[in-house]
């Protein structure tokens, strides 16, 4: 109860401090207050633009997200089983991880447009993140255990359920959060780039343009409760699936 | 039935078994005893093939069950889902209510102490569908009375497969007719 009530305060603190700061600042188009962007956050609510604007990122930036971990679990268990295949994907994964995001979304833009351009950004820059966490679980699964399923002959699913899995869990849920608001933030850059139809990017670009920034800080936010949710559920089904780690 | 023949194997240029050759017959119970470190765990690992040998063959077409001397059981889940995992079909609350108690079967085995590891690592070893029972000191952590009940619990639940145990226990086991090897 008493985290609960401090977390509260703490928030409280900072609305009133973007309230003044904004009332000091006096450029509504720039630093929208925070009574401002509430307002607006009701009147986007009423819009058809908003609601399409936000189901389409979502639903592109999941369908990225959850590619690029079925993707990351077929070569995280190929490189466990094929070393030779490890080494043969290792370059291709360090420029992933290593190349600015900005630089893949041009290159996406060059080959392919903007059409499903938030589904591939989601994919690329999460796939690495789950790749790597599947093959640290894989690669750290008790070897004793394992002399324990080869002795009691156990079946395939029966390895993957309590072997597998339970050594796969722990690192899945250290990923997690990083990989669910990078999904989300490099997708809106996407879309904020791309000029993508009907996307939050779009609208955010839209503030830019038209000096909106009370648009700009509800779309931020409605992303933020968006990313934050989805987090949640995905931990949650982690927690259900993983088994008992 | 297993035949090893002639198996060889050293550690570091250290030899632990040496041109060691025996056949192991159905529905026999063998005792492997010798001091510690003599290579009673490593015979173990070459007969389930665990371990290879250096030298000579094993030849076996028997299913193996196993109590490990480190347990070696799924240490977050309760006793009794240990034993589903193994076998599903055997009247498993009651076997553990029998060796461990009632408060025990939801327990989870990371909570236990050695000795009550130890007692569902055999139970395990026991319920498995195997034609041949392999157990590396299973009575370590046990005093006497759980070992005489370890005991009648694997005798009366062996149905004619082959029983071999590692120990440097073997007072209690003097009752039944063991076959021993000395290491």
């Amino acid at each position: 109860m008493k985290k609960k009530l401090n977390s509260i305060s703490i928030i409280i603190f900072w609305l009133i401090l973007w309230e003044i700061t904004a009332s000091v600042i006096n450029k509504p188009y720039i630093f929208a207050s925070f009574t401002d962007t509430l307002a607006m956050l009701f009147s986007l609510l009423s819009t058809k633009v908003f609601w399409i604007s936000i189901f389409k990122t979502v639903i592109f930036t999941i369908f990225g997200f959850l590619s690029a971990f079925i993707f990351g679990l077929f070569f995280a268990i190929f490189s466990y089983k094929i070393s030779f295949f490890k080494s043969f994907i290792n370059p291709v994964l360090f420029i992933l991880k290593s190349v600015p995001v900005a630089s893949i979304i041009v290159i996406i833009l060059l080959w392919f447009g903007s059409k499903y351009l938030s589904i591939y950004i989601s994919f690329i820059v999460v796939f690495p993140q789950f790749y790597y966490a599947i093959l640290s679980g894989l690669q750290n699964v008790n070897k004793e255990i394992l002399e324990v399923a080869e002795i009691f002959r156990f079946s395939f699913h029966k390895k993957v359920l309590y072997i597998y899995r339970l050594s796969i869990t722990p690192f899945l849920k250290n990923s997690i959060s990083t990989a669910c608001s990078l999904a989300f933030k490099s997708s809106v850059t996407a879309e904020i780039i791309g000029n993508t139809i009907n996307t939050i990017g779009e609208q955010i670009y839209y503030s830019k343009i038209y000096l909106n920034s009370a648009s700009l800080f509800s779309y931020s936010f409605v992303l933020i409760i968006i990313a934050y949710s989805f987090e949640k559920i995905i931990i949650q089904l982690i927690n259900k699936l993983g088994g008992k780690v | 039935m297993i035949k090893l023949l002639n198996i060889t194997k050293s550690f570091n240029d250290e030899s632990v078994l040496s041109d060691f050759s025996y056949h192991f017959y159905p529905d026999h119970k063998y005792l492997i005893f010798g001091e510690s470190g003599i290579g009673k765990t490593t015979l173990l690992n070459i007969i389930m093939g665990l371990q290879k040998a250096d030298k000579g063959s094993v030849l076996s077409n028997c299913n193996f069950s196993c109590s490990f001397q480190q347990t070696r059981l799924f240490e977050k889940y309760s006793v009794l889902e240990n034993l589903k995992i193994i076998n599903n079909k055997e009247n498993l609350e009651e076997i553990i209510v029998q060796l461990l108690g009632k408060e025990f079967i939801d327990k989870p085995v990371f909570s236990l102490s050695g000795g009550q590891k130890q007692k569902v690592s055999i139970i395990r070893a026991i319920i498995a569908n195997s034609d041949c029972v392999i157990l590396d000191e299973p009575f370590n952590n046990l005093d006497e009375k759980n070992i005489l009940q370890c005991l009648e619990f694997i005798m009366n639940n062996l149905k004619g497969r082959t029983l071999i145990i590692s120990s440097h226990i073997t007072e209690q086991l003097k009752k039944y007719d063991f076959i021993t090897i000395k290491l």
